[in-house]
């Protein structure tokens, strides 16, 4: 469509090959999205030859087209100076759809999965970073297959956080480590040197974190295919795992220890970490929220120790509570012992520690414990002017004072993420789960967890609570993912559209009797 | 001031208003036994002297707290909340006595939680079915009573009788009140509390009438009336509405819930002549839009799974209504009958569920959330989406046509945040006590929102009687949390702690 007319636009003669750029930020991100989505396959595919030739040459194809597709939507749309909020939410749901669909396309061209379902669920459990997953038993597949499978994930956590940061900062939705980022809310400079160097600094630090994991998992005795892809599910939060028994396949105390601290990783912000880099110790020492999240695990650790007792010796029990507290925390979904069979106590606990979520500015997902903290700070401040009607207090995290425009986004994020959450439970009741089910399933896939109670129960492929039930999922855990408003705005702006056309097309004179 | 005794020196008058307050409920409370006493002696039943004996102790100790003590010029906040939430506790109590002094029931504890139950009209209830065959009438007509007083409140009843209470008496009621806003319906405040319970007599008067046409016997209908339009869900049968498996009983009774979960303050409208003004109210629309919805929802999921069309609709129709006022009235016929919605398709139990959460409207005698606060919780999610795209915008939020102040909107907000963290507490204390996940989050949440029967091993078919001994001081104290709406009992709490603070700090 933009042939003759195009190219015949002043400039032209000097660069021909530029000026015919459009702007826009969502093809330019989703391009970006492709290619680097691209160039995970062609990674995988590589992996992949290290054992066999199967599927390799596959996803190497599908690796190449992907990429460039990327690259032809990169050179054909330019990124804007400014970009419209509106603009951002579109791009932060396209490029997650985007990479979704390359991976469901690879699926299907391998053959490792059939079906079409199945192969945009697990794309979307993958990019969401959450544990579900189609495969009845992942061993069978190829080494290529279950590289991409974790490079989803770690490609996934990643590109959640950056959303979250360059995307999307003028929701003021994550939290006080907003404040880092130090922008003007309105518009998102997704040029601007300042967010640059921020997602560079973040992906250094997730890369390290994730070399760190991989060298953690290698000394306790990984291969080193193991090693890698498992510290890729790991510090994403994400939850795949290459044997069907998750961390249990390797029935060793060590692997499972290793698979503690990459989990408490994963969930931890990366502010924390760079602040302990560099040094300013008193930062953490500072920040309430670690505490919280530390305290969080530590006691939901003690309480299913102490009630649940689900190993044999003392190191046993305390083992498997600390890997099922840390890994329901940081909503990565790995697993080492059926917590869906445990006393209802600790199943109804899990659920709830997975809806509270990780830390703000991690991997993990969920509410964000920084949210939860602001609320009850708002909540005493409420109960107190009950009591002493003028009082003026300010609400608080930790030391900082939450402004009141925050606090209302908070509260609405609140709104948001308990509406979600029952609308989810509703549909999924109506798509034929059972109650316990549809309740811990719709929150689990909100918070990016993944398995839940019932017939979601864990080392359960998710197709059994039937195909229905599987879309509702894979669209909570899109909307929990990059953090509702995306997918949100998208359904409202479907909704209104047809009441605007029809709004439009009433005759003037009608309104005109006020 | 004279001596309340004439007797040598006279007695200083305490100042405190919660003793005045709870002294003057147990008054009205004994005046209800004495007339339980005497439907027990015309039904021919043998419970009258354990009936009397109640009353005159709890006559007793009423007249003694309410002499003993005067109510100051001015109410603070504080005094208002502890007066309300301490009055609805003795009251309480005291409404536990019949129970035991018939020799009905051997515990304290159980008596209590049905006390409790009553008051707050939630209508759980501990009785099995031999219990109610051995109950005495008058204690059956005392049950559906506790639900009768509880419904319009005990404090709204002791207000309109408490003339000096200017200032304070409608701070008094809106603690009490079910709902963020309660009208005035006349300048005076005790004005306005005696045209309410006006109200609600006429309309008691009327539905029993309507019930009695329907043949059920006055003893059946008088009783079903009390708690029908309190939306309390006591009946004075063992199978509750099931017992008359009669469609004409339950369209009255539907309807009578309908008005009953709707604002008092219409209801007094349409009686001045003024019907229409339902139809202007935003929040009763949603109310209703919100039934006919649930209603359709839950008749679809029933035909799918493999019900007729015609039982489908009367079974929705009925226990949508009865759950979406917070009544509680059940129409099984017994375990695995149709109307045992335990036993329906997930999806219908969930839409059930979720009428649990919100309730009827503000100013009515129902549970719950109230449509009021869901309307405007709505309203800030639409708000929220809407920001999204423009975050610099200044919205309102609205209810209907009028704008809801962000005063008002984060109040909103704190309650129900309150809510889901105190129905979240205690499904947490209910599953590691041992209860199975459905059985203990329906639990909680039909506990807080006054509802009466729950899912699970709790449902319609069954009694509260499945939760252990301290269980069920867990869902007591989510029923007087739920109906005081959640701020007086959580701040009544925070002042005795902050007073244990002090005195611990004092030594």
């Amino acid at each position: 469509m933009n042939s003759a007319g195009d190219r015949s636009a002043p400039g032209a003669a000097e660069i021909p090959w530029r000026v015919q750029r459009r702007r826009s930020a969502e093809l330019n991100i989703a391009g970006l999205a492709l290619m680097v989505t691209g160039v995970g396959l062609v990674v995988s595919a590589l992996v992949g030859l290290t054992s066999s030739s199967r599927d390799v040459v596959e996803l190497a194809l599908c690796g190449s087209a992907v990429g460039t597709l990327g690259l032809f939507l990169r050179w054909q749309f330019e990124l804007p100076e400014r970009i419209t909020p509106r603009a951002s939410l579109r791009t932060a749901a396209l490029a997650l759809a985007s990479m979704i669909a390359a991976s469901t396309v690879t699926y299907l061209v391998t053959g490792a999965i059939t079906d079409l379902e199945g192969a945009v669920m697990e794309s979307t459990s993958g990019f969401t970073t959450t544990a579900l997953t189609v495969l009845t038993d992942p061993e069978v597949e190829s080494r290529g297959i279950l590289f991409w499978r974790a490079s989803s994930q770690w490609i996934g956590g990643f590109a959640a956080l950056a959303t979250i940061i360059a995307v999307l900062p003028f929701l003021g939705v994550s939290g006080p480590a907003d404040a880092q980022t130090r922008l003007p809310t309105g518009v998102s400079h997704l040029t601007s040197g300042h967010v640059k160097r921020l997602l560079g600094r973040y992906l250094a630090l997730y890369a390290g974190l994730t070399a760190i994991g991989a060298v953690l998992f290698l000394l306790a005795g990984m291969g080193p295919f193991d090693a890698l892809s498992y510290a890729f599910t790991t510090i994403s939060t994400g939850g795949f795992a290459n044997h069907g028994g998750s961390f249990g396949f390797f029935d060793s105390s060590l692997v499972e220890w290793m698979g503690v601290a990459g989990m408490f990783l994963g969930g931890l912000s990366l502010a924390v970490v760079w602040s302990v880099l560099r040094g300013q110790t008193s930062r953490i020492l500072g920040a309430r929220e670690f505490w919280v999240y530390c305290a969080l695990i530590s006691g939901a650790t003690a309480l299913i120790a102490v009630l649940q007792r689900p190993g044999d010796g003392f190191l046993d029990t305390v083992r498997i509570s600390a890997f099922t507290a840390t890994s329901a925390v940081s909503s990565t979904g790995h697993w080492v012992a059926d917590w869906s069979q445990w006393q209802p106590g600790m199943q109804m606990m899990l659920v709830v520690l997975i809806g509270v979520g990780a830390m703000s500015g991690s991997m993990g997902g969920g509410f964000r414990i920084v949210r939860g903290m602001a609320l009850f700070s708002y909540l005493w401040r409420e109960l107190q002017t009950q009591l002493h009607p003028r009082l003026v207090r300010v609400v608080r995290v930790g030391k900082e004072v939450v402004p009141e425009s925050l606090l209302q986004r908070v509260l609405g994020y609140q709104v948001l993420y308990l509406g979600t959450a029952a609308v989810g439970f509703v549909a999924l009741a109506a798509a034929g789960t059972d109650v316990v089910t549809a309740l811990s399933g719709s929150i689990s896939a909100l918070a990016t967890y993944g398995p839940a109670l019932g017939d979601l129960g864990v080392g359960q492929p998710v197709t059994v609570i039937g195909a229905d039930a599987v879309v509702v999922v894979g669209l909570l855990m899109f909307a929990g993912r990059i953090e509702l408003y995306p997918l949100l705005d998208g359904v409202v702006s479907l909704v209104s559209w047809p009441v605007k056309r029809i709004r439009a097309m009433r005759p003037r004179a009608a309104g005109s009797g006020r | 001031m004279t001596a309340p005794i004439a007797l040598g020196t006279p007695l200083r008058r305490v100042r405190s208003v919660w003793v005045h307050m709870a002294g003057l409920s147990l008054v009205f409370t004994s005046a209800g036994m004495v007339v339980c006493a005497g439907v027990d002696v015309i039904e021919g039943g043998h419970g009258a002297a354990g009936l009397i004996l109640a009353a005159g102790v709890t006559a007793l100790v009423g007249e003694a707290m309410r002499r003993g003590s005067r109510v100051g010029e001015e109410l603070n906040p504080r005094a208002v909340f502890v007066a309300v939430s301490l009055s609805w506790v003795i009251t309480a109590v005291a409404g536990a006595l019949p129970y035991l002094f018939t020799g009905l029931l051997g515990s304290f504890e159980g008596a209590l939680f049905e006390s409790i139950s009553g008051f707050t009209c939630s209508g759980s209830s501990i009785f099995s079915a031999a219990d109610f065959a051995d109950a005495t009438p008058g204690l059956l007509f005392w049950r559906q009573m506790t639900q009768w007083f509880g419904g319009m409140g005990i404090i709204v009843l002791a207000v309109a009788v408490l003339p000096f209470l200017g200032v304070g008496g409608l701070e008094l009621i809106r603690a009490e009140a079910p709902g963020p806003t309660s009208d005035r319906l006349a300048p005076r405040v005790s004005e306005t509390a005696k045209r309410l319970w006006a109200v609600y007599v006429i309309f008691t008067i009327a539905s029993a009438v309507a019930l009695f046409v329907t043949g059920i016997g006055w003893f059946d209908a008088a009783g079903l009336s009390l708690a029908l339009v309190s939306t309390g869900g006591f009946a004075p049968e063992a199978a509750s509405i099931g017992a008359y498996d009669s469609v004409a009983v339950e369209v009255v009774l539907i309807i009578g819930m309908v008005i009953g979960g709707a604002s008092f303050t219409l209801l007094y409208a349409a009686l001045k002549g003024r019907p229409l003004d339902y139809l202007r109210n935003s929040e009763f629309r949603a109310y209703v839009t919100g039934l006919f919805v649930g209603i359709a929802a839950v008749t679809v999921f029933l035909t799918t799974t493999g019900s007729a069309f015609g039982e489908s609709l009367r079974m929705a129709a009925f226990n949508v209504v009865t759950l979406g006022t917070s009544t509680g009235f059940g129409n099984a016929t017994g375990a695995g009958s149709p109307g045992d919605f335990a036993l329906w398709a997930p999806a219908a139990q969930v839409v059930l569920l979720l009428f649990m959460w919100v309730g009827g409207m503000t100013g009515s005698t129902s549970g719950g959330m109230k449509v009021l606060r869901a309307q405007v919780m709505a309203g800030v999610a639409w708000r929220e989406l809407r920001r999204a795209e423009r975050p610099r915008i200044e919205l309102p939020v609205k209810q209907g046509r009028e704008v809801v102040g962000d005063a008002v909107v984060g109040r909103i907000a704190g309650f129900v945040l309150l809510y889901v963290v105190i129905v979240m507490a205690a499904t947490l204390a209910l599953t590691l006590a041992g209860n199975d996940i459905l059985t203990g989050f329906s639990g909680a949440v039909s506990a807080m929102g006054n509802m009466g029967p729950a899912l699970g091993e709790a449902g319609p078919a069954s009694s509260f009687a499945v939760y252990s001994g301290p269980e069920r001081m867990i869902l007591a104290a989510l029923m007087l949390i739920g109906r005081l709406e959640v701020f007086p009992m959580v701040l009544s709490l925070v002042v005795a702690a902050n007073w244990l603070g002090r005195r611990v700090r004092s030594r």
